[in-house]
């Protein structure tokens, strides 16, 4: 191989290496950042949940816990969520949360007949 | 085991026999996975403070509604709902919004009671708000600092009316800029001190609520179904609900991302196309002169497949080094507007970002299969002709 082709190789060595350094000192300054937000969000009792810095427009893409719905949905124009700046646009894009989906009955779960054995039938 | 070796070395000579092209197969590269890379660490970092928000808050959030829009609740709420069996602890906490300076920033303003705060805080440079007489005590985040000009100590005159009379406030501390992006428009304060800036006693915009393991879903039945808010009706939000939201709505965001790359994969496979042998007479007389000599197909593929590995390697390694320079250093600077709507091009706070080593492998599959349909077609296509035919 010429030299040239050896200078090549660690170049290309060499930028392999500051890539892998870069991935694991990502990793570590990750966990000191997971520490921080933890303690952030203990503090203010969980705030923050989407792409907006503010609640001057949009208080649902700012936290969905303190506006169930796009308050654009209403005002301007009826279904204007599609127009807001602050969530529609974003990549960190969110549905309305299901209300009450914590309490709200299941549906009852539907057992083939042939399932069922003698006992389980319902007690006239 | 030699000769493949041999072979292989003449891949990593050919990378620089034709220097211009293979550079420009590298900035291909680097153009087209360096934003790809970007936007992934950011949608990954915002999907990871999303869930921490989630994941460290209360079990469920309580709030009032009127209209079907949010309606504050009264303070004797809370001892109801803390009578609720399963409840653990219940939290009254003000969110609203206050405008500042003669900008009127817009800053979001949480009041929460004092014996929740702590003596110290790893996120606030400075101290906590501790109630008691004098001025009003704020935690104020890193944008607002910067825009105000404030910093630990200062002093910030009346901003709003009450009945009660105004008094000037005190910034006690500021958040860190590592601290979570929620932070660089807030205000933190104690409960009393919120009720008073927005001239509202006895009044909570929402209250957070601990539960027992496994009682979640009950207490949240008891409240949405009791009369516990009188004429109000009672929303609750809980934990597992937000949870449902962000898989659901990040993953249809993160296909439509996708998509749009695998179309600029695609122009990267015909840029690369255009610069190796079918743009490249230079490079099928190449190819022709190594079969004249002796060379087999096999072996001419094996000499390119080497050659796409450096390149390759190159691109996506450039590439990861640049997007991370990008965030941490540039802390994404243009970019991030893109995905934080009003962060504007220079964001006051640290953006949040994961760079995990699973996208910086997807870097390199992807680029090894831009390059290697880009080159691999062309080479085949020489190599299986006559050397003649390929040397014309």
């Amino acid at each position: 191989m010429t030299a040239r082709a050896w200078v090549l190789l660690v170049a290309l060595l060499l930028l392999a290496g500051a890539s892998a350094a870069v991935l694991v000192t990502e990793t570590q300054l990750q966990r000191s950042r997971e520490e921080r937000t933890a303690e952030f969000q203990r503090l203010v009792g969980g705030l923050g949940f989407g792409p907006a810095l503010d609640l001057s427009d949009c208080i649902f893409g700012f936290d969905p816990r303190l506006d169930g719905s796009c308050a654009q949905e209403y005002a301007p124009l009826p279904g204007g969520t599609c127009f807001c700046p602050r969530h529609a646009g974003s990549v960190l894009y969110y549905p309305p949360p299901p209300l009450g989906a914590l309490t709200r009955p299941r549906s009852p779960c539907r057992v083939p007949v042939w399932f069922l054995e003698e006992g389980d039938a319902p007690s006239p | 085991m030699r000769h493949l070796l041999d072979i292989a070395h003449t891949g990593l000579t050919a990378v620089l026999l034709h220097p211009l092209r293979s550079l420009v197969s590298v900035a291909a590269l680097v153009v087209v996975l360096l934003p790809y890379l970007v936007g992934l660490g950011l949608s990954k970092g915002l999907q990871a403070e999303a869930e921490a928000s989630v994941g460290f808050g209360a079990d469920l959030y309580v709030t009032g509604s009127r209209f079907g829009r949010p309606a504050p609740l009264p303070l004797s709420v809370v001892s109801a709902v803390r009578a609720l069996d399963g409840v653990m602890e219940v939290v009254p906490r003000i969110v609203g919004e206050v405008l500042l300076g003669k900008e009127r920033l817009h800053a979001v303003l949480v009041g929460l009671p004092t014996e929740r705060l702590p003596a110290w805080s790893a996120s606030i440079d400075g101290d906590l708000p501790h109630g008691g007489g004098g001025p009003n005590q704020l935690v104020i985040g890193t944008a607002l600092a910067r825009r105000l000009n404030l910093k630990v100590g200062s002093m910030l005159l009346p901003f709003y009316h009450a009945e009660r009379g105004e008094r000037p406030s005190r910034i006690v501390g500021v958040f860190r800029p590592d601290a979570p992006l929620w932070q660089a428009n807030l205000i933190l304060t104690t409960f009393d001190t919120a009720a008073h800036l927005f001239d509202q006693t006895g009044l909570a915009t929402d209250l957070l609520v601990w539960c027992r393991p496994g009682s979640q879903a009950e207490v949240s039945q008891r409240i949405e179904q009791g009369q516990l808010l009188g004429d109000l009706q009672a929303r609750v939000k809980a934990r597992e609900d937000l949870r449902t939201l962000l898989p659901r709505g990040l993953l249809h965001r993160e296909g439509i991302f996708n998509l749009h790359f695998v179309l600029v994969f695609v122009v990267g496979i015909l840029v690369l196309l255009v610069t190796s042998g079918v743009g490249l007479a230079e490079r099928r007389r190449e190819i022709g002169i190594l079969k004249a000599t002796g060379w087999q197909t096999d072996e001419v593929l094996l000499r390119g497949a080497v050659e796409g590995i450096c390149l390759s390697l190159a691109g996506a390694c450039m590439a990861l080094l640049l997007a991370w320079l990008w965030l941490r250093l540039f802390n994404g600077w243009g970019v991030a507007g893109f995905f934080l709507a009003g962060s504007g091009a220079a964001p006051d706070f640290q953006v949040p970002f994961q760079l995990t080593p699973v996208p910086a492998l997807l870097a390199f599959v992807l680029s090894l299969v831009i390059v290697l349909s880009g080159t691999l077609a062309s080479l085949w296509r020489a190599a299986t002709v006559a050397p003649r035919e390929a040397m014309r």
